[in-house]
C-alpha cells in the first residue's frame, strides 16, 4: 500500500498526528485567509455608520486596512511570516487594532479599553520589529549587533520607567500615554540612527532586509509624527502621513519576495572599492573586539 | 487462532479504523460549526440594517462555504479511500 492510498489514522504516533496536524494547518490558513476578508468587508460596511470622521479619512481608513490585510497574506504566501514573525505580528495585530476600533462607537465604553490593550500590545510589537530589524541588518556583525541590542533594551526599560516616576499620570490610560511617547521617541532616534548606519556603510544586506528597514523607517516616521506633535489630530496633514503608510505597505507588497532572501543588495554609500574594503575590515574589527562584551 | 478468527479480527481492525477515521472528520465539521457560529454572533453585534444586511448575509455564506471546502475535500479522500480498498478487497475474493 502506497502512502497516498494510506488513510491518515494510520501508521506509528508521529505520523497520525502529522497527517492531522497538516489538515489543521489547511483549514487555520483558510481561516486566516477567509476570515480577514470577512473582516475587511464587514469593515467597510461598518465604518461610515459608526464613525464620525470625514469620507476621506473613511476611505484611508479602509484602504489602510486592506493594505495591511493584502500585505499579511502575501508574507504567508511567500512564507516570509517564519522569517520574520516580529514583522508579522505587528501587522497582525495593528490590523485587528484597526479593524475593531472602527468597528466599535467612538462613546462606547469599551472603546478606552480596548484602545488601551490593543494600543499595549501594538506598541510591544514595534519594540520587537526595532529588535528583530537590528539582528537582520547586523546579521554578519552579530556582536556589534548583541551590543547594539542590549543598549536599546536598556533605554526602552529605563527612561519609560524613569519619566513614570517623575510625571504626573493618571490611572493605567495616562501610564500608557507617558510610556508610548517615551517608548516612540527613542525608537524614532534608533531608526534615524539605523537609517544612517545603513546609508553610510557598503554592508551588504539580503534584498527584503533592505526593504525592510528601508520602508519601516519612513512607516514608522509617518506614524509617530501625529503622537510626537502636538495639536495635530483631526488636519489634513495626518490624512498625508496616512497615505505614506498605506504606501509603505504597497512598497512591502511588491517588494518582499522569496527570493529577496537569496539575493543580496548594497543600500549604503559607494565609496571607492578600496575604501570599502577598509571601512567593512574596520566595523570587522570593532566586532571582534566586541566579542565577549555585552 | 483459526481463519475464521484472523479474518474477523482484521475486519474489526479495518472497522475501527474507518469509525476513528470518520469521528476525527466529525471533530473537524464541529470545529468548522464552531468557527461559523462565532462568525454568526460577530455580524449580529454589527447590527446591520437593510441592503447592509443582506451583504452580511451574503458574506456569511460565502464565509461558511470557504471554510468548509477544506474538511469536505479531507472527507471525500478518507470515504475514497474506503470505497476503494473495499472494491479492491470484493475483487480480490472474486
Amino acid at each position: 500500500m502506497t502512502d497516498a492510498e494510506k488513510l491518515p489514522i494510520e501508521g506509528t504516533a508521529s505520523e497520525v498526528l502529522r497527517a492531522y496536524y497538516t489538515r489543521l494547518q489547511v483549514f487555520g490558513k483558510v481561516l486566516l485567509y477567509s476570515g480577514a476578508a470577512l473582516g475587511v468587508m464587514l469593515n467597510v460596511l461598518i465604518v461610515p455608520r459608526v464613525s464620525r470622521t470625514s469620507s476621506v479619512d473613511q476611505f484611508l481608513l479602509v484602504l489602510l486596512d486592506s493594505s495591511l490585510l493584502a500585505l499579511i497574506l502575501r508574507l504567508c504566501w511567500i512564507g516570509l511570516h517564519r522569517i520574520y514573525p516580529c514583522l508579522f505580528s505587528y501587522l497582525l495585530l495593528y490590523f485587528v487594532q484597526i479593524t475593531v476600533l472602527a468597528t466599535m462607537q467612538l462613546r462606547s465604553p469599551y472603546y478606552t479599553y480596548v484602545w488601551v490593550v490593543t494600543e499595549g500590545l501594538v506598541l510591544c510589537a514595534e519594540i520587537f520589529v526595532a529588535l528583530e530589524l537590528l539582528r537582520a541588518v547586523l546579521s554578519e556583525l552579530p556582536n556589534i549587533g548583541r551590543v547594539a541590542c542590549f543598549y536599546l533594551n536598556a533605554t526602552l526599560l529605563v527612561m519609560p520607567v524613569l519619566l513614570l516616576s517623575l510625571e504626573h499620570w493618571r490611572g493605567l490610560l495616562g501610564a500608557l500615554l507617558v510610556f508610548r511617547s517615551c517608548a516612540v521617541i527613542e525608537l524614532q532616534i534608533y531608526f534615524v540612527i539605523l537609517a544612517v548606519f545603513i546609508a553610510y556603510f557598503p554592508l551588504s544586506l539580503k534584498r527584503n532586509v533592505a526593504c525592510y528597514s528601508i520602508g519601516f523607517s519612513i512607516y514608522f516616521l509617518a506614524k509617530s509624527v501625529p503622537i510626537l506633535v502636538p495639536n495635530i489630530e483631526g488636519s489634513s496633514f495626518v490624512n498625508v502621513l496616512t497615505g505614506a503608510s498605506i504606501t509603505c505597505m504597497i512598497f512591502w507588497f511588491f517588494a518582499f519576495s522569496r527570493a529577496g532572501e537569496a539575493r543580496t543588495a548594497v543600500v549604503g554609500h559607494q565609496w571607492r572599492s578600496d575604501e570599502d574594503q577598509r571601512i567593512l575590515l574596520r566595523l570587522a574589527s570593532i566586532n571582534a573586539r566586541l566579542k565577549g562584551t555585552r | 487462532m483459526n481463519n475464521i478468527q484472523m479474518e474477523m479480527r482484521a475486519k474489526l481492525v479495518e472497522m475501527g479504523l474507518h469509525f476513528l477515521c470518520m469521528f476525527v472528520d466529525v471533530i473537524f465539521l464541529c470545529l468548522w460549526a464552531s468557527v461559523n457560529f462565532v462568525a454568526d454572533r460577530v455580524i449580529k453585534l454589527c447590527r446591520l440594517e437593510g441592503a447592509d444586511s443582506v451583504v452580511g448575509l451574503v458574506l456569511q455564506s460565502l464565509f461558511g462555504v470557504a471554510t468548509l471546502i477544506p474538511i469536505a475535500i479531507f472527507i471525500y479522500r478518507d470515504i475514497t479511500l474506503m470505497w476503494i480498498r473495499t472494491v479492491r478487497r470484493i475483487a480480490k475474493v472474486r
